[in-house]
This record gives C-alpha cells, sequence and structure tokens, in this order.
C-alpha cells in the first residue's frame, strides 16, 4: 500500500511539473490560407503592391500564454509577384533582391508583447538581402476554432514596414518610397 | 536590278543587309544603355519601349530575308575563294541568323512573361505564347545578353574579314554587297558552278 502511494505521489508530481506547452501550427501555405503582401509608394503618387507567392513557415501559440508563443518563415524571394513581368525580373536582380545571392528571407520571432484586446507585436529578426536586422510586427487575432475537415485552426493578421535601406537594397526610388509595409495574413492548422 | 542572280545581289538582299545591321548595332547600344539607366531617367520607360519595337521590327526583316533568300537564286561564291573562305563564311553566316534569331526570341520571351503582349510601336501587337517562370525569365536574360554581346563580336569579325578581301586579296566580295548587280552578261551565265 505504501508503496503503490508512493508511485501515485511521484506520477502526480511528475504530472503536475510538466510545463504547458503552447499548441504547434504549421501555416497553411498548401491550402493557400496567408499571404504576404508588400506595398511601397510609386512617386508618391499611388502605393504599388505585389506578394510573395511561395513561403513556408510555423508557429506555437498559446493564447493562455501569448509570451511562450513563436513563430519562424521561410521566403522565397524569387517568387515576388508585382502583376508585372519586367518589374519582377528587375526586382529579383542585384538592384533590389538580388535573389541569385539571397534564394531565401527568413523571419524569426524573439519576443512577444500583448497589447491588450488580443493584440500583440511580435519582435524578431528578418533576414532579407542577406541582412538581419530586429523589426516589429503589430498581429491581431482573426479568429481560431474547428475546421469541417477535421482540423483546428487560428488565423492572424499582421503588418510591419521598414525602410530598404536597412537591408542594403541599393536601388534608391525616390523620397517617398524609403519605406515599404508588409501586411501579413496567417493562418495555420494545428498539428 | 532588285532581285539576286547567280552573279550577286540585287537591291533589295543589299538594303535588308545594311538595314539590319544598322538595326542590330542600335538595339545593342540601346540595350546596354537601357539597362545603366536609374529609375527616375526619361529613358527609363521610353528606352525599353523602343528597345522592344525595333527588336520586333528586326524579326520581320529577318522573316522577310529567309523567304527572299529562298524565292531568288543564290550569288555564286567567286571563283577566287579558297575551301576555308567558303567554309568559314558558311560558318559565319548560319552563326549569326542563329544568334540573331535566339536573341530576338530570348528578348520576346521576357516581355510577354507575364502574359501581356509584345507590342511594334503600338501598331502591331505580338501576343504571349509562353509565360516563362521567373527562374526562365532571369536565364533568358542572361542569354540574351550574352549572345547580343557574340552577335557584335561575331559581325566585328565578319566586317573585319570583308576589308580584309577588299583591300587585301583585292577580290569583290564586299562590293557585291554594296552595289546591285545589273543584268547578267552572256559569259556570266555561263561560268561554272564553285561550289
Amino acid at each position: 500500500m505504501k508503496k503503490s502511494l508512493a508511485v501515485l505521489a511521484f506520477a502526480a508530481a511528475g504530472l503536475v511539473s510538466l510545463p504547458a506547452l503552447a499548441d504547434k501550427y504549421v501555416i497553411d501555405t498548401a491550402g493557400a490560407h496567408a499571404s504576404i503582401n508588400f506595398s511601397i509608394k510609386h512617386l508618391g503618387y499611388s502605393y504599388l503592391t505585389g506578394r510573395f507567392n511561395t513561403f513556408s513557415g510555423e508557429f506555437t501559440y498559446d493564447p493562455k500564454n501569448l509570451e511562450a508563443s513563436t513563430i519562424n518563415v521561410t521566403i522565397d524571394t524569387t517568387s515576388i509577384d508585382s502583376n508585372h513581368a519586367e518589374r519582377d525580373k528587375h526586382l529579383r536582380s542585384g538592384d533590389f533582391l538580388n535573389v541569385e545571392k539571397f534564394p531565401k528571407a527568413t523571419f524569426v520571432s524573439k519576443k512577444i508583447v500583448p497589447d491588450g484586446d488580443g493584440e500583440f507585436d511580435i519582435i524578431g529578426d528578418l533576414t532579407l538581402n542577406g541582412v538581419t536586422k530586429s523589426i516589429t510586427i503589430e498581429v491581431d487575432k482573426v479568429g481560431e476554432g474547428k475546421d469541417p475537415w477535421g482540423g483546428y485552426r487560428v488565423g492572424f493578421e499582421g503588418e510591419t514596414e521598414f525602410a530598404l535601406k536597412d537591408f542594403n537594397i541599393k536601388q534608391d526610388l525616390g523620397p517617398a518610397s524609403q519605406t515599404v509595409k508588409l501586411e501579413l495574413h496567417v493562418e495555420g492548422i494545428k498539428q | 536590278m532588285l532581285k539576286d542572280s547567280t552573279a550577286g545581289y540585287g537591291l533589295f538582299t543589299i538594303l535588308l543587309h545594311w538595314v539590319s545591321a544598322l538595326l542590330i548595332f542600335f538595339l545593342f547600344g540601346l540595350g546596354v544603355y537601357m539597362t545603366g539607366l536609374s529609375y527616375y531617367s526619361p529613358w527609363y520607360h521610353k528606352g525599353p519601349a523602343l528597345h522592344i519595337s525595333l527588336g520586333l521590327v528586326l524579326l520581320l526583316l529577318m522573316v522577310l530575308r529567309i523567304l527572299w533568300r529562298w524565292i531568288n537564286p543564290a550569288p555564286r561564291a567567286l571563283p577566287s575563294y579558297s575551301r576555308a573562305t567558303l567554309l568559314l563564311s558558311r560558318l559565319v553566316k548560319y552563326l549569326l541568323y542563329g544568334l540573331i534569331f535566339i536573341v530576338i526570341i530570348s528578348g520576346y520571351l521576357i516581355t510577354t512573361a507575364d502574359g501581356k503582349a509584345a507590342s511594334l510601336f503600338d501598331v502591331i501587337h505580338f501576343p504571349s505564347f509562353i509565360q516563362l517562370s521567373a527562374a526562365n525569365v532571369d536565364r533568358a536574360g542572361l542569354i540574351h545578353e550574352l549572345l547580343a554581346w557574340g552577335i557584335v563580336i561575331v559581325a566585328a569579325l565578319h566586317a573585319l574579314a570583308a576589308l580584309i578581301h577588299h583591300f587585301v586579296m583585292r577580290d569583290r566580295t564586299l562590293i557585291r554587297m554594296l552595289k546591285p548587280i545589273k543584268k547578267l552578261s552572256a559569259d556570266e551565265k555561263s561560268s561554272t558552278d564553285n561550289r
């Protein structure tokens, strides 16, 4: 009796001391329920938009412990698409993204700062054009729940802005176009 | 005067030759110039548009040239040509034709890669047939640039050879591409085929 009590006690202690693991999600790029969009001013007269068609990523998310959440994304820079063949060719060249040398861009989160109201900031390292710098993405959860096909999903939208020069992007597009805005939409499927 | 004969080139062939040569060198220079422009240069958009239009004009001229060559008798090689000259001149001729077509087609594939037509001065539009992927557009660009240099180098050697024929060997090679033949004389018609 004492022995089995002891075993039970140890087991219970073991269970209690297990840390709560955040759920792991894979970004649903297979179903294309995520997008990485950019917009930048054109001459100061309008916004030129485009996107990166090919990327992948995963994140961990714990609504009760947001700070423990993490995300990492890898972007295929050759997949840049601004709906214009010659422009995309120019963007892939050494004047801009230099995709031959840097075919991938990555983002790795380092810290989550809750902002109240379910919103939060993700601070992490963006590596683009071979340069790694810290950026902050403002994130809003859109919703979460079961899907009709046996899965569980959660989705977010995010926004960030940074200067082209910070990432060594050489071409100067004029005073109105020094920064580019990224608009991110992400839906992950719980693993 | 207009058509070719076995004795030499007619006016049409001669004009086609020199107009093409001019076009090709202008296109090359424009290509080098326009790819070095900054986004804020006034020629940043005009340059490529002109380059594409003239490239399409060259395409039409090349097709015309091949058709014209097909329906005309080919001038005989000069009796003084050695076997080496015959071989080399034929090699260079086919090389130039090949390089020019590859450069034109690679350029066309770049500009039509997203499905939009290639415009010849907004008068004729050449539709998109193949939408190359991003990687292939970049490859086409490399081919386009490298082979364009190839054309310029081979054309320069071609011009040098013409000058050698004219000033060193002192034969009629260069003159044949400058003066159109008139009516064939009786003994020219009966001279033996050197090929």
